[in-house]
């Protein structure tokens, strides 16, 4: 039973990154948060970019860096599993000789990163990206703490979704309102997809767009979308943002 | 005033003069699902036929699976209906109700009347009772001591189901558990719990899906999410594999207009 409030562990992350000002705030700074707030000893991220190619993002240190390089190089590992198979991923140790990454056990990194944590970063058929927590190998994240970083990986997933489409001077806020579970923005989401003809990140951030511009909650726009009752624009995404005054 | 719960009348109501014919149905139920437990399968489907096995099975009205997320909200996996009043009841519960309770405890709980429990739980007995449901019973879904969820039994009725009821129902809960935690292999509980958030995200990307085809098709959600399900099986595909190629940019007319 992994449930439980996760208020806590939310507030913490978002505290840690929001010491840092939104001018500045990119990849070592994710990176930064997460090592803070949840008990593992490095950190590390790749994102997806065009044609499902993964691209570094960050790393927490040499060897995670050097981690995600190597799997992006290879095509395997635990990253790479959890991004294909679009849930989490956990080995408890990264140069186990049986592993299912046999050419990524042979790395002298491998044999450093020890426990492995992939938590793909998506929302349904959005790929983000993966976060890879390091533990001590043959370590593992008791259940509390599993729910703790899947949180933060929805979070991640958020703030790198919200990159971007907002202009917003500190966009951190939104995402202590922003329910992510409403099955209406997953519909309204693929609703903007059918309308406009974008792809479903795109039309994910369409909407978020939206509903930030005019200071209006994700989900309340989305019902009145799968309600039928409101189109997003086809027009140029700025016409959009401009607040109905 | 809100219109009752809009529902078709159970075929167990039609159905169950004969034993016999209850037999067979629930042997059918039990091939048809090992039948899905196969390597490589489909939780969704899985959860979604059982959902419908209660429904034809059992003396009920409304039936939902639910899953705990990690911040120890519901998630409907699977219901009877699409309609988003009923997926708000199964939903609510994560503040108080049935189904919280025999997540918690990992037991059955009944709850015969409503009426009577109101202050028990408060919000949910008053807006179960809006939709004219009168009588729960919420049935763990467990493996060992891992508890990843419920499966919720509305009915009209007042009363407690039989016994054999109960046990029925507990049957297709369990294997609804064994389904979501990957047969024997979830023995490890991070395994468990990694197929708890692939189940959920598979959840979201059929509600993505569903309103691609709501908007091509002109249907609602439960129209597309039929469409999905039909071409799925029609295909021998995912439902999850399906949807999510629906959601990237699959061509959509065979699902929408089959032949």
């Amino acid at each position: 039973m992994i449930s439980g409030d996760r208020t806590g562990i939310r507030a913490r992350f978002l505290a840690a990154l929001g010491e840092i000002p939104p001018d500045v705030r990119g990849g070592e700074q994710l990176c930064a948060a997460c090592l803070a707030t949840l008990p593992v000893q490095r950190v590390g991220v790749s994102v997806i970019s065009g044609d499902d190619g993964h691209e570094f993002l960050c790393a927490s240190d040499a060897v995670a860096e050097r981690m995600e390089w190597a799997q992006i190089a290879l095509g395997e590992g635990p990253a790479v599993a959890a991004f294909t198979s679009g849930g989490p991923v956990s080995t408890p140790d990264a140069a186990m000789p049986d592993t299912r990454w046999p050419l990524l056990a042979r790395e002298e990194e491998a044999a450093e990163a020890g426990a492995v944590y992939a938590l793909p970063l998506q929302l349904g058929a959005i790929r983000v990206g993966v976060l890879s927590l390091y533990l001590e190998s043959g370590t593992r994240l008791d259940h509390h703490d599993f729910g703790d970083a899947i949180a933060i990986a929805d979070l991640v997933t958020s703030l790198l979704l919200a990159s971007g489409t907002t202009d917003e001077p500190d966009p951190l806020d939104h995402w202590w309102v922003q329910p992510r579970s409403s099955r209406e923005i997953h519909q309204a989401t693929g609703m903007v997809v059918a309308q406009l003809g974008v792809s479903v990140r795109d039309a994910y951030a369409r909407l978020q767009g939206y509903a930030f511009a005019r200071g209006r909650g994700l989900d309340d726009v989305a019902a009145e979308v799968v309600h039928r009752g409101l189109r997003i624009g086809a027009e140029d995404p700025d016409d959009d943002q401009a607040p109905a005054s | 005033m809100t219109t009752p719960y809009e529902h078709q009348a159970t075929p167990w109501q039609n159905a169950v003069g004969s034993k016999m014919d209850r037999y067979e149905g629930l042997a059918r139920a039990f091939v048809g699902l090992a039948d899905t437990l196969v390597a490589d399968f489909d939780v969704i489907e899985l959860a979604q036929q059982l959902v419908e096995n209660a429904m034809a099975l059992l003396p009920i009205d409304a039936a939902g699976i639910v899953l705990a997320d990690v911040h120890g909200r519901f998630q409907v996996l699977a219901s009877n209906s699409e309609q988003t009043r009923l997926l708000e009841l199964f939903q609510i519960q994560h503040d108080n109700g049935p189904c919280l309770r025999s997540y918690r405890t990992g037991e059955q709980v009944v709850v015969e009347d409503l009426r009577i429990d109101i202050d028990r739980w408060p919000e949910f007995a008053a807006r179960a009772i809006e939709y004219g449901f009168l009588s729960v019973h919420a049935l763990p879904l467990r493996l060992r001591n891992d508890r990843v969820g419920a499966l919720n039994l509305l009915r009209f009725d007042s009363g407690k189901m039989s016994d054999t009821d109960i046990a029925i129902g507990q049957a297709l809960a369990d294997v609804a558990t064994i389904g979501i935690v990957h047969q024997r292999i979830a023995l490890q509980s991070d395994v468990l719990n990694q197929q708890l958030q692939t189940a959920l995200n598979t959840r979201t990307v059929i509600e993505q899906a569903k309103g691609v085809l709501a908007e091509r098709g002109g249907v609602d959600m439960d129209a597309s999410f039929g469409m999905l399900r039909r071409y799925a099986r029609r295909n021998n595909r995912r439902l999850a594999d399906v949807a999510r190629a629906v959601v990237d940019g699959a061509d959509t007319a065979a699902i929408l207009n089959p032949s």
